[in-house]
């Protein structure tokens, strides 16, 4: 298991999660994969050296957190229940599972390919072909009775509301997608003067653990979100059968602290296997121990860089360079990176990623950068893996299903949350804190709204910016580079098209509502990442963006087919009248009147009555058609032609058929 | 006549606001602006231009007919990129909207139409109706974007209705706006924005109303083999594309939609929602156009004209000029809103109480 770090490696990058005394292996397409107890088809999967989900566009697609390709359970492990996502579906021993839209090939090649010493690196999913929905229904099933506060995210935040609402003799449910509690708060290391965020998060968890009023879900993910009810979705394992399970909970007040999630800066090449979100690849190292690759580039405009760059260093990995594209950062962390002898260059931003024909796996060109991309000279460098830093991006899906306003933030070229809709309340990183006793004080101060408590106002004070400078504005776009697609988010598919329009053309109407139609996401639902790097290159106004917000981010729920009895033709009885559609067609008073016809026949509602049988200009008819079966036909003919025997003309579609009226006073 | 003077200020944002605009422009010589706002990038569709709809009665074929070819005319080198031939299915499933559309049918082939019988899902005989080939439809997104250079050319302004403010006045309709005064002899109120704010409920309650709308785009699937379809029970328009992706504009909200589309399309369909929005429309009580005059004053109205209204701009505009033939007078002195309407009334899903 070359991807995994060292036990011992330092504290912080060991593998929290998985048991390294409890390895096995589990088939992935045919195909033996090495495994720790606690580890996911996902941790195991990139730790195996799994780094791409499959193709797309000509272009392998990364495996990561946010995009993986959807599992079925073969053999005695299928529950015949619907798909299971990589990241949510734990392992164990001689375990079997398919990727869906994956190849799959015969023992005989399998075994060929392990002779022949082939690695496998790609699920080999076609992305071209494989639809990639929701994996939840659109119409779940009904809730029970409903849970005092929903908790969705367990980082300090959801931790410290959790807590605080349990204390207070509320019933709490706790939804964590991930495996373990804490969230990204170790990633970023402590701020002098606050409490440290390891011991906020043992001791809330020792809390947590105490409280019986308290349900938390580990490995869940809250999919969808409406007024008083979430919908969860995690993989439910017994008796070696895996099941995909999708809850309703239904709850009187929600308390989001979903976090921010990485930021894709958009350049050609950015979802190549090996290129990976800082958040991510803190996760994957922290909970499972695992880093793949040899040589690693760390890229982006935060300071997290830099303590990615220690604690990776620390673990035993060697850091090919950190690369901000901030031209003087400050922060202590940068300067802990240089006592580490770590390469630093400031001003650097990535330009392309391309794939290497030698032993490194990623060949990354970088320029210098100032302002919003103009570039000057470049360099290339070789590595294994680029760990990517573009800020950070608040997850506010489910707050928008909620209600909740999104609006954009020119200046810092951000999404955030605006006005909050009737008991939901937005705690954390998402909504704005960045330190450990803010995040606290906003999930307590949530609780306490709740319960009608006076709660002091939560204040952070932002870090001096000559000692901690802030997070470098997020990048437009890299037009230039390679043939791989330039992706607007990790988790969707959409990409920028190869020549972007000139944005100063457009004006009045609507020519880059075209160009996008043509070239980006027009037939797909968008993600928040996907609308936000819309705003963010320039190719959707933010006078558009409530718009897209409200139209376009929607869950690409698949339509259902008809039952037969949807089918069913509509039963609503026939009105008693004449349709208004005719009403003075044939004067006032036209006369309902019985035809024979000459050959009895059904005879089509609509067919147009002329006095003679050359008559064929619609204004000259005299009657129609009202309906009609074998034995009889009901006409509606004006009152001057509706004598009893009159010989009547009825224009059919193929030909006049002569007629006569036998009676006058029918009924409708 | 100064130089911010209009004969007609024009308020939509549809393609037949705009179209009606250039005609006038063009072909009528008269002086317009457009208040219009531009529909927002990605936006869904909000209606559908073909050049056919569920007609019985046959004052409308006849003016569609001697209409014929005027919209590509008044598009010029335009026409070959915004129109497109296609056949259009005018289809029904309770019994008042099936007997409708033999109706609409019978009309149709009288006007020399060619049309042809079908069933969609003949297992069930759940959906009926007619097919006519040869139709036009106005492609939206190609329209839009030729649109800006187009009104540039012809010097027609456009004012955005959320930067604007409209005054209806002794002397004309007054347009304000920072550094913007202009004024109107005339307005034409196109859409449902301007018509509930500039026209008192008790003028219009009797002529029409304003009804949920939910449009729905979908991912690229397996869709139906047509390409438009109209339905008059459920009073919705399916643009069914090439590539499989379905836009679809229903009566009601999502729910309505869905269950309506869940109908509509096949088992084999596979096709995931890409957008959904709700919004209102203007729809005449009795399923006629609202063309003309209101009372003495200086506003009119062209509403309710869907799934046509794109096509009938250059009748429209001739209309409004004062340019019309006997017969075209004789169609809008019928459907003027002070008319007495009985004589136009056409199939509504509501007058049968039908809902979804």
């Amino acid at each position: 298991m070359s991807n995994r770090l060292a036990e011992n490696s330092g504290a912080l990058l060991s593998g929290s999660v998985i048991d390294r005394s409890k390895s096995f292996t589990f088939l992935l397409d045919g195909h033996e994969v090495p495994a720790f107890a606690g580890d996911t088809v996902l941790s195991a999967a990139l730790a195996a050296g799994i780094a791409g989900a499959g193709h797309h566009l000509g272009s392998p697609l990364a495996l990561n957190e946010q995009f993986s390709p959807y599992l079925i359970a073969k053999g005695p492990n299928d529950a015949g229940s619907a798909a299971l996502n990589m990241a949510y579906t734990p392992v164990f021993a001689n375990a079997k599972f398919e990727c869906i839209g994956a190849p799959q090939h015969s023992k005989l090649r399998r075994t060929l390919s392990t002779l022949l010493g082939e690695k496998r690196t790609s699920a080999g999913v076609d992305f071209a072909t494989t639809t990639r929905g929701p994996l939840h229904s659109a119409n779940p099933q009904s809730a029970s009775k409903p849970t005092d506060i929903v908790v969705i995210g367990g980082g300090i935040a959801g931790m410290a509301a959790t807590v605080k609402a349990g204390r207070a003799g509320y019933n709490v449910v706790l939804i964590e997608r991930r495996p373990q509690l804490g969230g990204d708060a170790l990633l970023f290391g402590d701020r002098d003067g606050e409490r440290r965020a390891q011991e906020s998060i043992d001791a809330l968890s020792q809390e947590l653990r105490d409280l019986d009023n308290v349900h938390v879900l580990l490995l869940c993910e809250a999919v969808e979100a409406r007024s008083g009810i979430i919908l969860t979705y995690s993989v439910r394992v017994e008796d070696d059968r895996y099941t995909a399970n999708t809850h309703c909970i239904a709850t009187k007040n929600t308390i989001l602290a979903t976090g921010c999630g990485d930021r894709l800066p958009v350049f050609k090449g950015n979802r190549l296997p090996g290129v990976i979100g800082l958040a991510s690849s803190f996760h994957l190292a922290h909970a499972f121990g695992a880093w793949p690759g040899d040589n690693t580039l760390i890229a982006g405009g935060s300071n997290a860089i830099y303590r990615m760059g220690m604690v990776a260093t620390d673990a035993g990995k060697k850091i090919t360079q950190i690369a901000d594209t901030r031209t003087e950062p400050h922060s202590r962390f940068r300067d802990f990176a240089k006592a580490y002898g770590l390469r630093i260059s400031s001003g650097t931003q990535v330009r392309s990623v391309d794939l290497s024909s030698e032993s490194a796996s990623l060949l990354v060109k970088t320029g210098l950068s100032w302002d919003d991309g103009a570039h000057a000279g470049g360099t290339e460098i070789a590595c294994d893996r680029l760990v990517l830093s573009e800020g950070w991006l608040p997850r506010l899906r489910l707050w928008k299903q909620l209600g909740g306003e999104v609006v954009w933030l020119d200046e810092r070229r951000v999404l955030a949350a605006g006005r909050a809709p009737a008991n939901t309340f937005l705690i954390g990183s998402a909504a704005g804190y960045a330190g450990t006793n803010a995040c606290f004080e906003s999930g307590e101060q949530a609780v306490g709204t709740i319960s009608r408590q006076e709660m002091p106002p939560v204040c952070e004070d932002p870090l001096p910016e000559m000692f901690e400078s802030s997070d470098a504005l997020p990048t437009r776009h890299v037009p230039e580079g390679t043939k791989h697609p330039a992706y607007l988010s990790w988790e969707g598919l959409s990409v920028l098209p190869d020549s972007m329009p000139d944005t100063n053309k457009w004006n009045a109407y609507t020519k880059p509502t075209l160009e996008i139609m043509q070239s980006v996401p027009g037939d797909k639902a968008l993600c928040l990442q996907e609308t936000e790097a819309l705003v963010r290159v320039g190719l959707l106004g933010q006078d558009d963006l409530g718009n897209v917000l409200s139209e376009r981010m929607i869950p690409p729920f698949p339509i259902p087919p008809a039952t037969p009895a949807q089918r069913n033709r509509l039963s609503t009885p026939t009105s008693a009248q004449v349709p208004s559609y005719l009403q003075d067609r044939f004067g006032a008073e036209p006369k309902l009147c019985m035809l024979v016809m000459s050959a009895p026949r059904h005879v089509e509602a609509g067919c147009l009555i002329y006095e003679t049988s050359d008559g064929s200009e619609p204004n000259s008819a005299i009657g129609c058609i009202l309906r009609s079966d074998h034995r009889c036909t009901l006409a509606l003919i004006a009152t001057d032609y509706a004598h009893e025997d009159t010989r009547v003309s009825v224009a059919e579609i193929h030909g006049n058929t002569a007629a006569w009226i036998s009676s006058t006073d029918a009924e409708y | 006549m100064p130089e911010s003077s209009f004969d007609f200020a024009i308020f939509g944002s549809s393609p037949f606001a705009a179209l009606l605009a250039i005609a006038l422009a063009t072909v009528h010589r008269r002086k317009v602006c457009l208040v219009a706002r531009q529909p927002a990038a990605l936006q869904l569709a909000r209606s559908l231009d073909v050049s056919v709809a569920a007609w019985t009665r046959p004052h409308n074929w006849a003016l569609m007919q001697r209409t014929r070819g005027e919209l590509e005319s008044l598009l010029g080198k335009h026409a070959s990129t915004v129109l497109t031939r296609t056949e259009v299915a005018l289809i029904a499933r309770s019994p008042s909207g099936v007997d409708a559309l033999g109706h609409a049918r019978h009309m149709a082939a009288a006007f020399g139409q060619l049309t042809a019988r079908l069933a969609i899902h003949p297992e069930q005989d759940a959906i009926e109706g007619f097919s006519v080939e040869g139709a036009m439809r106005l492609r939206h997104r190609p329209f839009y974007a030729l649109l800006t250079d187009w009104l540039e050319e012809l010097a027609i302004p456009v004012f955005s209705p959320d930067q604007t403010t409209t005054s209806i006045k002794r002397n004309g309709v007054v347009l304000s706006a920072e550094a913007l005064h202009v004024i109107a002899e005339a307005a034409i109120l196109t859409d449902a924005r301007s018509a509930t704010e500039f026209l008192l409920p008790s003028t219009t309650e009797k002529l029409w109303q304003a009804s949920p709308y939910t449009s729905v785009l979908t991912e690229p699937g397996n869709a139906l083999r047509l390409s438009v379809a109209i339905d008059v029970d459920a009073t919705a328009q399916t643009l069914m594309h090439p590539d499989g992706r379905i836009e679809s504009i229903v009566r009601g909200n999502r729910d309505i939609a869905a269950r309506y589309l869940t109908y509509l399309l096949p088992a084999h369909a596979n096709a995931r929602y890409a957008g959904i929005a709700e919004f209102s429309k203007l729809e005449s009580v009795d399923g006629a156009p609202v063309i003309g005059q209101i009372g003495s004053s200086r506003l009119h109205v062209a509403l309710a004209l869907e799934p046509v209204a794109a096509f009938l701009a250059p009748a429209i505009a001739r209309h409004f000029a004062g340019e019309c033939s006997p017969d075209d007078a004789a169609y809008f002195l019928a459907h003027a809103p002070q008319a007495g309407r009985s004589a136009v009334a056409e199939f509504t899903a509501n007058s049968f109480g039908q809902r979804q």
